[in-house]
């Protein structure tokens, strides 16, 4: 019994994240056999089993293509964008005081609303889908590096000059690696944005992709479809964002990584 | 090689972003000799780190003029380097690419050079060791001997202290005014070094010659020479002649430091 | 290098062109925000004007007019209304569900170590996508979308409540233990006083969260709305009003924004407000 109780007091962070899957799985299970009826609930065991069918008859995998091609070049082009544009943001004076209330209106605007006007400008294609997932996910890049350059004090533009070093190694020496926690975040947070974007996107016209898939589940009653891409959708994020942690723990291993928005 | 300055009638005003004008240094004349360790003590408020700023360049003088050898100061060199009171070591570099950092533009050493200086400076302020430590991993005393090593890499001519004690504890600081004499050692590299503090007694124990500066404007009230051979101990502090010495500065410093609270 | 920005004083020019320059620094923000809002407007108008195809892009002066016809239209209103009405249920179960939850994790270790990590893994997810099994869930009215904002936006509340507690736990519960107070004036004079900036931050980016899900939990089917009308207009090629329907969330945004940023003005006056 003692034995039990230290094994629980040495290991209670994993046993507890352990306890709170369980017990939230099976809520859910249960919830699904209350219910009784696919068509309108389905549980933990039959969104497993039924990606694996996807999988198995292969019928996922040109959505999961299309979806991930739309994300990766739009989520690429924001990353570099964002990071850029941010930058010059936050090292040009005038830049910023002419563009600050287009940053505040960006921040409160809702992306995903243009969209439709997106798809109107570059019609049902590819383009337009990366577009929309650039336009949803560079939003939070820019405006974390833009923060993370302002928050890279003054203090080490005097520590720069004094040693006289010059202007244009101040960018990768000094504000680059200075705002870096503040880029990663915002690349984190863009990635559920761009998904977000891919099934919006997706909304507007497609053939295939896992957006699609998830309306095809709303429009024939399939609940088993629409859980399992919104599930596969849902991974995406914590995988990427798991992804872009462990590369900043390579990084960066002078800072300690929270979580922050 | 060892440089001299002079400081001619150099005032400074600034403008407040409200408008209103600071008469920070008011008519400031100097001359500074090699081998020879200046202490700036006065009030807050009193225009040494300013005219600290102007000998380096980074600010320039609104009247009067700085001469380095003879040439008016326009800018930071490489032949001075400044220790800062925060250390300001930049996060994302171990101490070694700290200290590595004013000496990494210099295309007269190759790169075993500047690691053999970043070692032999390494060694000198005692962090052997810690080389590969981060900056979070130090401790407030380790960060300012890092923040030291950096300048003393440049292996400037002149080497300007802004309160670099200030922020360490009552013990620590002890300890690094009597280890600064070892570490810096102007006598023989014939360096000037200048020293800004608040603190009268490690401006005394250090200086050969200490300024004292009064209130808004920034004047100096008095040039005073310490007598006491180098390297000194701590235990000069207890001697009559340093309390003395430390008492008569305070005497002229204190009408000043009051007028610095009251503002 | 000093704590207030000082300019050196070095211009004692007295002509017209230096009092002109004195004038534009010391309003320089005034005018640089007035002569970018002047710009862009011109800039949209002339990009109008360049396409010429009001199919395909329209300035903000048909924007403009294409609302002042919409106002008459008792159809515009209910979606405005619908919309609104999503939005305030939405984002205030998200402040309610938010606190509670961040405050049950936060003062509670095993409640931590059970649920934060599905809390931090659901924070990384694109939840607004569970938009469509809400539908089925909830119908296609008015719960269904509250359903989805207040999934989409309670997560930033969720964790900045507790980041608050914890860290004013970590800084304030020695202070609250010397002077031997009570748990419930520790909780209104220092846990919530303590925590109220991070709240706020939280609140901000959950009301933004709330905002772009009603287009994302309009478009999935809905009965009225502003993301209905987008689609809707979408559907009919109508750029005019597309624009005016992402002008109102624009908005929307923008006025809850403000007015979240005038209550923390209010409630944590001794800081300084970002962003």
């Amino acid at each position: 019994m003692e034995a039990l109780s230290n094994l629980y007091q040495q290991q209670r962070k994993w046993l507890n994240a352990f306890f709170g899957f369980a017990i939230v799985a099976a809520f859910w299970q249960f919830a699904d056999w209350q219910v009784g009826s696919e068509l309108f609930f389905v549980g933990p065991w039959r969104v497993v089993t039924y990606t694996y069918e996807l999988f198995a008859s292969g019928e996922i995998l040109d959505d999961l293509q299309i979806s991930g091609i739309e994300f990766f070049w739009g989520y690429a082009v924001a990353a570099a964008s964002g990071i850029g544009f941010g930058m010059v943001f936050g090292i040009s004076r005038v830049f910023r005081e002419f563009f600050d209330p287009w940053l505040s209106a960006i921040y409160a605007t809702p992306s995903v609303a243009l969209a439709p006007l997106i798809i109107i400008w570059f019609g049902v294609d590819l383009t337009a889908k990366i577009v929309i997932v650039l336009i949803t996910a560079v939003v939070p890049i820019v405006l974390n590096t833009y923060t993370g350059v302002l928050s890279v004090g003054k203090e080490f533009q005097t520590l720069a000059n004094s040693f006289c070093i010059p202007q244009r190694q101040i960018l990768y020496k000094i504000l680059i690696p200075g705002s870096l926690p503040y880029i990663v975040t915002g690349l984190r947070l863009g990635i559920s944005r761009g998904i977000v974007g891919v099934v919006v996107g997706e909304y507007f016209g497609a053939y295939a992709g896992l957006g699609y898939q998830l309306f095809k589940g709303l429009d024939t009653f399939n609940m088993p479809l629409m859980m399992s891409c919104a599930a596969m959708l849902a991974g995406t994020g914590v995988i990427f964002n798991q992804v872009i942690l462990m590369i900043e723990r390579r990084m960066a291993p002078w800072r300690d990584t929270q979580l922050q928005e | 090689m060892s440089s001299s300055i002079q400081v001619e009638q150099v005032h400074k005003t600034f403008m407040k972003p409200t408008g209103e004008t600071v008469h920070a240094v008011g008519g400031i004349d100097m001359d500074l000799r090699p081998g020879t360790f200046y202490s700036f003590v006065g009030p807050s408020g009193c225009g040494k780190t300013t005219m600290l700023h102007m000998i380096h360049g980074l600010l320039p003088p609104t009247r009067g003029r700085i001469l380095l050898d003879g040439d008016e100061v326009v800018g930071p060199t490489p032949n001075k380097a400044v220790v800062f009171q925060q250390a300001l070591l930049l996060p994302w570099r171990n101490v070694t690419d700290n200290i590595k950092f004013g000496i990494e533009n210099d295309r007269t050493k190759s790169a075993t050079e500047k690691m053999e200086i970043c070692d032999k400076y390494t060694q000198i302020v005692g962090l052997r060791g810690f080389e590969s430590h981060y900056p979070h991993e130090l401790s407030g005393g380790m960060q300012q001997r890092v923040n030291l090593a950096r300048a003393l890499a440049v292996n400037p001519e002149i080497l300007l202290m802004d309160e670099p004690f200030a922020s360490l504890d009552a013990q620590t600081r002890l300890l690094m005014q009597e280890e600064l004499q070892r570490m810096v050692d102007w006598k023989n590299s014939g360096k000037i070094v200048i020293f800004v503090t608040h603190d009268i007694e490690e401006a005394v124990f250090l200086s050969d010659i200490v300024f004292c500066f009064s209130f808004r404007p920034g004047t100096i009230m008095k040039e005073i020479k310490v007598p006491f051979p180098t390297p000194r101990t701590l235990r000069v502090k207890e001697e009559p002649e340093f309390l003395q010495i430390k008492h008569d500065i305070w005497e002229l410093l204190a009408d000043e430091a009051r007028k610095a609270m009251e503002e | 290098m000093s704590k207030t920005q000082e300019i050196p004083l070095e211009d004692t020019d007295d002509s017209f062109a230096a009092s002109v320059r004195a004038a534009y620094n010391r309003h320089r923000i005034g005018i640089n925000f007035c002569l970018s809002v002047v710009l862009a407007l011109l800039t949209w108008e002339f990009i109008d004007f360049i396409f010429d195809d009001p199919d395909f892009f329209t300035g903000p002066v048909a924007v403009a007019i294409e609302f002042t016809v919409l106002i008459y239209e008792p159809r515009f209103w209910e979606h405005v209304s619908y919309s609104s009405t999503e939005l305030v249920y939405g984002f205030a179960l998200a402040t309610f569900l938010g606190v509670v939850i961040g405050a049950g994790v936060a003062f509670s270790r095993t409640l931590d170590e059970m649920f934060s990590p599905i809390l931090v893994g659901l924070y990384a997810t694109p939840r607004s996508v569970a938009a469509p099994l809400f539908i089925i869930w909830l119908g296609l009215g008015i719960a269904s979308k509250v359903g989805v904002i207040t999934l989409a936006s309670v997560f930033p509340v969720i964790i900045n409540t507790q980041a608050g507690i914890k860290n004013v736990q970590g800084e304030f519960r020695m202070l609250g233990r010397a002077f031997n107070i009570s748990f419930w004036a520790m909780l209104t004079k220092i846990i919530v006083p303590g925590s109220m900036p991070f709240l706020i931050a939280g609140l901000r980016l959950g009301y933004s969260r709330s905002v772009v899900t009603i287009m994302v939990a309009e478009l999935f089917g809905a009965e009225a709305g502003i993301g209905y009308m987008i689609d809707h207009a979408t559907q009919t090629f109508h750029v005019a009003e597309m624009m005016v329907g992402i002008s109102l969330l624009t908005i929307m945004g923008i006025a809850g924004n403000e007015a979240l940023k005038f209550v923390e003005r209010w409630a944590t006056p001794y800081r300084k407000t970002l962003v």
